[in-house]
């Protein structure tokens, strides 16, 4: 009698257990782990994408922090399963990687790393991965300046470190294609004087008249004393509206950047949901590993310091910025 | 009645006053920001609780989780929530549909061919409705990459992410006017609806339409209009 009530029970469990899967596979059409640091922007990007998613997959979070390690990603994989795996930051990449180089597995699911500082450079050897490049391309920047100021703009100077010429190679091709020429200067990737170098380079492409100045991302680039030394004393009386990728650089008390363009957080995870619906689409293959450019922007304008250098603009397409600095 | 309970009868006063007020939601593709398209509404209709967005999720999972009064968007999207009855349409050059066009870089598209071409839009629906809704259009089986903002489209298309884009005219010659990139729109005979306002099943209609009827050249410009019939 009470070994018949425990199979009946038993077998309703199984029954139940089998109703339950059932349903989950009707409610999922695949598993994602995203492993995320903490972080507005992170936050961001994970909205955009569990947006996008719109419960259609499920999404798992495994935070990603400065304890992240090798046996976490290893955890997190062997009791998920995921068809794709989805990298926020430079420190999930790394250690994905280390997780790659020790696992014993011929075969990864496919991985998109986003959020990434230089992800061409972070991502090499990594297995199985696309990814989408965190920097603004310079022709997104550019394009917006020019609907904006009423000055033309043909020649638009940049310096960077020979560490990326393979990027800077993309921007001139991508700016081509927009009539807008990009005069390059090149610095060292180490100088025991980079204030210097950048001096003598920011002169040199005011000299070869550009219409604008685009400053790169780059930390080696932008340290204060950098800032302080270079860029300000050269730029802030120069009536050449000045490009940059940090919000930071386009206030009015530091008088540099006129216009600042950073990637849209909220895009980016659009844009990834966009590639995990491709892997879908194909069996949670890639149809051919690809480094994407980011397509969304948030974007600043300082008035204050376009009316203060005499540089005109449209009104009417300040409407079009994020964020209008105005004093 | 003592001090706290005269402040809590006043407030409880105030939000039931607030509730009680109209509202309208707004989302219209646009290149203008969507605080300032709010701004300029609310300058017109200073009766309504106006809240534009923009993007089309935001402004979804907010018509679900507190319906609006009246929302003001494009027909489509009126069309496929089946909550609102639309009250007015906007007209441009005496008309209340839009042309739209097949966009693509140096060579027009093969519009035979358009199976498994990677085609960009303004996501208006969500992934599935809006897969549907422009496969039938086009009657064909294409792959949409959908952006949020319309300033997305080109780089969609310059950085090869589509092979075309699918837009209205209007939008076409706006993006035109910003690149130099050699655009060829190719013609598709498709006509579409253009931003409306449609109510619930509430009050408001009058109120609502009487604000809209009033919008400046200024706001109709930017919702693509010039007047509303």
């Amino acid at each position: 009698m009470v070994i018949k009530s425990i199979r009946r029970l038993m077998s309703i469990t199984t029954i139940v257990l089998m109703a339950i899967v059932s349903l989950q596979s009707i409610a999922s059409e695949g598993t994602l782990v995203v492993f995320q640091p903490e972080g507005q922007a992170f936050d961001d990007v994970v909205r955009g994408l569990s947006d996008d998613l719109d419960g259609e997959l499920d999404l798992i979070q495994v935070p990603a922090n400065s304890d992240l390690s090798v046996s976490d990603i290893s955890d997190a994989l062997e009791a998920n399963s995921p068809d794709a795996v989805i990298l926020l930051g430079n420190l999930s990449l790394n250690v994905y990687k280390e997780y790659q180089a020790q696992s014993e597995r011929d075969e990864f699911p496919p991985v998109i790393a986003t959020a990434a500082l230089f992800v061409d450079q972070s991502a090499v050897g990594a297995k199985n991965l696309s990814a989408i490049r965190y920097e603004v391309p310079a022709v997104t920047s550019l394009v917006n300046v020019r609907s904006t100021i009423s000055d033309p703009l043909k020649k638009v100077g940049v310096i960077y470190r020979s560490n990326l010429s393979n990027v800077i190679e993309d921007y001139i091709e991508y700016c081509k294609t927009e009539g807008i020429e990009l005069i390059t200067a090149e610095v060292p990737i180490v100088s025991k004087n980079m204030a210097n170098e950048l001096t003598n380079n920011i002169e040199f492409l005011l000299k070869k008249k550009v219409d604008a100045l685009l400053v790169l991302n780059d930390n080696r680039l932008l340290t204060s004393e950098n800032v302080r030394r270079s860029w300000l004393p050269i730029l802030k009386n120069r009536r050449v509206p000045v490009v940059v990728g940090l919000e930071p650089l386009v206030s009015s008390d530091l008088n540099l950047g006129a216009f600042a363009f950073v990637p849209d957080h909220y895009g980016l995870g659009v844009q990834t949901a966009s590639m995990i619906w491709d892997l879908l689409d194909n069996d949670w293959e890639f149809e051919e590993i690809d480094i994407q450019e980011p397509l969304s922007v948030k974007k600043t304008v300082n008035v204050h310091i376009l009316n203060r250098k005499l540089i005109p603009f449209s009104s009417e397409q300040l409407n079009s910025f994020d964020v209008v600095i105005e004093d | 009645m003592t001090k706290g309970n005269l402040f809590l009868a006043i407030l409880s006063l105030l939000l039931s006053s607030m509730s009680l007020s109209n509202s309208l939601y707004i989302f219209v593709p646009s290149e203008t920001r969507a605080t300032v398209v709010e701004e300029y509404i609310k300058t017109s209709c200073n009766n309504l609780e106006v809240t534009a967005f923009g993007r089309a999720k935001d402004f979804s999972t907010q018509v679900e989780a507190q319906p609006p009064t009246a929302v003001l968007t494009l027909l489509p999207i009126i069309e496929r929530n089946n909550q609102f009855e639309t009250v007015l349409k906007g007209v441009k050059d005496g008309v209340t549909e839009e042309d739209y066009v097949i966009v693509s870089v140096d060579d027009p598209i093969d519009l035979n061919d358009l199976a498994g071409v990677k085609v960009g839009v303004v996501d208006l629906l969500g992934r599935k409705p809006m897969t549907e809704f422009v496969g039938q259009l086009l009657q064909s089986d294409v792959r949409l990459k959908r952006v949020s903002k319309i300033e997305d489209l080109l780089p969609l298309l310059s950085f090869g992410t589509a092979d075309s884009l699918f837009i209205s005219e209007s939008v076409y010659e706006s993006i035109k006017t910003k690149t130099q990139v050699n655009l060829v729109a190719t013609r598709v005979n498709i006509k579409i609806g253009l931003v409306s306002a449609a109510v619930g099943g509430g009050s408001g209609k009058d109120e609502v339409a009487s604000c809209i009827r009033n919008f400046g050249g200024e706001i109709n410009k930017i919702l693509g209009v010039d007047s509303w019939l």
